[in-house]
């Protein structure tokens, strides 16, 4: 994969569907001085209609995977999902429970999984910069 | 004219939250007359799966009930089991955990008081905070490995020893942020906007704090002197002379508002500062666990009969665990599990009554970090729904500040 | 406050109502070792109200949580509250543990002395299908609405259905 540069900013939405907060956390830290992705125009907004990105975390809880899928639905084309953390890539530490329905690319289909408990906003972003690469396949026209 | 009440409803995605919640604020013209709280959004089943594992992996589930708190809840649990199974932990343990647990603390309550500025509107002071606030992170790493969930904790003592090359950098780091800390303290508590917007806003009064169960700096901040590492005095707490701090030992009369809660929340701060400088003196040599070998502990553990309390002030306030473990079984076959916000639920009732929507994002939390703030509010008016959006409710919060600004000035 | 004084006030309110009572103290701390106190007994649901009214003539009255636990013919709960919550060094943990018959699951609600024991009592109405005579709201909190089952329960045979399996690794090893 070879990014020289972004065409457009980048708009990301974050959707938590039961997660413990800790990736949750990081993601805002990405955000903050010291990792700052906002110098490269990525920023989190607030509905998932101006999306381009979707950062998912959690396991997916019963009542949550209907909201995922409604969220996926709203986030116009061409869009990119990343799961963040292990929880959401696998279930994690929460498997066996009769509120968890996840992971996540049971419930919508995912194209980036970036794992650790919780990853490192290095990770995040490497992980969102992936999604980008997607992004711009898409809108070439290319196969992703 | 007639007074039309609305339904607002906000949520469920509150991801500052255990449970992803769900309000429903009835409202009048811009007061809110009453509000109805629906968690549950997150709810993992933990407790149900923590009652199939056995009590190693449920360690590890206790680490992730909370990303924020993630040494508070395995602290809770851990002397739960200690005491079911009378398990000796190392002094040096001791001394290690608390010194863990106070870091989390610096690091959740600048975390809570930069979103704190971001719902004021306040986006400067919130990079401000999260920048100081890598610092402790940094120190965390150093000492356990890890920015976030920590597994320092183990049944009968800790994992890692803090070795004696790592003094002095925890060290530079309580001076970094003594170096910061009046200057923080004075761009929260003497800025005029945040006082307009914290001041009387989102109020608890104490007999309500008590008669309603409210815990930690929601407690504190209403003036009830209640601390667990005081009342309590769990691991080396009763040795550090640890305090409960409220409004009036910054030298302030006590209300019970948002204000408040942010002065006691950075009072805080210092005082888990001076606690990590005392464990660091005092911390004795020796065993850093007391059965090292996790087969050999796996069995006590299985072979243990009997029940037990364990209780731990966290960041946001009283986590109790109850764990009652039976001889040949490997898991627990109760496990209760409180979180702080479990108990400061129902203080949100008081504080919300005659407040602006306006105000929703800051009271809501006021008594808990909260990262993304609301989701989305849906406004239902008659059979036509307007939907509004987590960034406009913000928008609306900013407006506030902005208006007062421009007033002041 | 100390612990025999919560036991003394609640042996004289109950007499033979309260039974297996005992305090169970334990040591902390290295450089000045301190003792913590608890106090467990066993009461019946008729003196619920007045055990905890007991409790609250003593100083601040907080409930920390109530758990339970499903014993096949009977369910049996666990109040656990803190006596002299906010006094330095002198605060008591008291567990009072009751049973209640599966035919009979009625337990008096605390919200009328105790009004932040709601959270706690609606929980166990979802989890073990207790009810709670005089609580002011009964509904589901962390449940969804439309779920019946009582995830604490052991008669539970939807529960298993509800409950997704573990990750089948092998199988997903292909993809």
């Amino acid at each position: 994969m070879k990014l020289s540069s972004f065409k457009r900013a980048l708009w990301v939405f974050h959707v938590p569907t039961g997660s413990c907060n800790g990736c949750d956390i990081e993601i805002v830290a990405a955000l903050t001085p010291r990792y700052d992705i906002e110098r490269f125009g990525i920023r989190l907004v607030g509905t998932p209609r101006h999306a381009d990105v979707l950062l998912v975390t959690g396991a997916v809880t019963r009542p949550m995977a209907e909201r995922l899928r409604r969220i996926y639905e709203q986030t116009p084309d061409p869009k990119a999902v990343v799961v963040v953390g292990s929880c959401g890539s696998t279930s994690g530490v929460f498997y066996e429970s009769y509120n968890i329905v996840g992971p996540v690319d049971e419930i919508i289909p995912v194209d980036v999984y970036v794992p650790g408990c919780p990853p490192r906003p290095e990770a995040i972003i490497d992980g969102v910069v992936k999604a980008v690469a997607k992004l711009e396949k898409l809108e070439a026209g290319e196969p992703a | 004219m007639e007074n039309r009440t609305f339904e607002i409803p906000i949520g469920p995605v509150h991801p500052a939250l255990k449970e992803q919640i769900r309000f429903t604020f009835q409202v009048e013209g811009e007061r809110i007359v009453g509000v109805d709280i629906k968690p549950g959004f997150a709810h993992r089943g933990i407790e149900f799966m923590g009652m199939h594992r056995n009590l190693i992996q449920v360690l590890y589930l206790a680490e992730r009930i909370c990303g924020i708190c993630s040494i508070s809840h395995p602290i809770a649990l851990i002397q739960a089991v200690e005491n079911a199974a009378g398990i000796e932990v190392p002094p040096r343990a001791q001394y290690i955990r608390v010194i863990v647990a106070e870091l989390e603390r610096i690091h959740s309550h600048l975390l809570w008081a930069g979103v704190a500025a971001h719902e004021l509107g306040f986006d400067t002071l919130l990079h401000l905070t999260w920048k100081v606030r890598e610092k402790v992170l940094d120190i965390l790493e150093e000492l356990t490995g890890n920015r976030v969930n920590y597994a320092i904790p183990i049944y009968g003592g800790v994992r890692r020893d803090i070795s004696p090359e790592q003094y002095p950098r925890v060290r530079e780091m309580i001076r970094y942020y003594r170096g910061l800390f009046e200057e923080l303290c004075d761009r929260f508590l003497n800025d005029a906007s945040v006082e307009a917007r914290t001041r009387d806003v989102g109020v608890l009064e104490p007999e309500e704090a008590e008669e309603l169960c409210a815990v930690g700096p929601t407690a504190r901040a209403s003036g009830l002197r209640k601390d667990v590492r005081q009342d309590w005095p769990y691991l080396v707490y009763g040795d550090l002379g640890v305090k409960a701090i409220t409004p009036e030992d910054y030298g302030l009369e006590t209300r019970g508002d948002v204000y408040d809660r942010i002065v006691v929340r950075l009072l805080e701060v210092g005082q888990s500062l001076s606690i990590i400088e005392r464990c660091l003196e005092e911390m004795p040599e020796g065993e850093i666990t007391s059965i090292p070998k996790i087969p050999a502990l796996l069995a006590q553990l299985k072979k243990a009969e009997g029940e037990g309390i364990g209780r731990h002030e966290a960041p946001r306030g009283e986590v109790i665990h109850y764990v009652r473990l039976e001889a040949g079984v490997e898991a627990p076959v109760v496990w209760k599990v409180k979180a702080p916000t479990y108990s400061n639920l129902l203080s949100w009732y008081p504080m919300f009554e005659d407040q602006e929507i306006a105000d929703i994002p800051i009271v809501t939390a006021s008594i808990d970090p909260c990262i993304c703030c609301l989701d989305r509010v849906h406004i239902v008016r008659g059979r036509s729904e307007q939907v509004m959006w987590k960034e406009e409710l913000l928008k609306l919060s900013w407006e506030k500040t902005r208006k007062i600004v421009m007033g002041n000035g | 406050m100390r612990a025999k004084d919560v036991l003394a006030a609640l042996e004289e309110a109950l007499a033979d109502r309260l039974r297996d009572s005992e305090i169970r103290t334990r040591t902390v701390g290295v450089r000045s070792p301190r003792t913590i106190e608890e106090v467990w007994g066993r009461i019946d649901r008729e003196v619920l109200l007045k055990a905890v009214q007991t409790l609250k003539d003593l100083g601040p009255l907080h409930i920390s949580i109530i758990s339970g636990r499903d014993l096949g013919e009977e369910i049996e709960l666990l109040y656990h509250f803190t006596v002299g919550f906010g006094t330095e060094d002198g605060e008591v943990l008291v567990t009072l543990r009751l049973s209640v018959p599966k035919s009979d699951l009625v337990v008096p609600s605390l919200c009328g002395i105790l009004p932040g024991a709601q959270t706690t009592e609606r929980e166990k109405i979802e989890f073990l299908g207790v009810k709670f005579e005089g609580i002011p709201d009964s509904r589901h909190l962390f449940l969804p609405e439309d779920m019946e089952v009582h995830p604490w329960r052991v008669d539970e045979p939807e529960l298993q259905g509800l409950v997704k399996r573990k990750v089948k690794w092998e199988e997903r090893d292909g993809e």
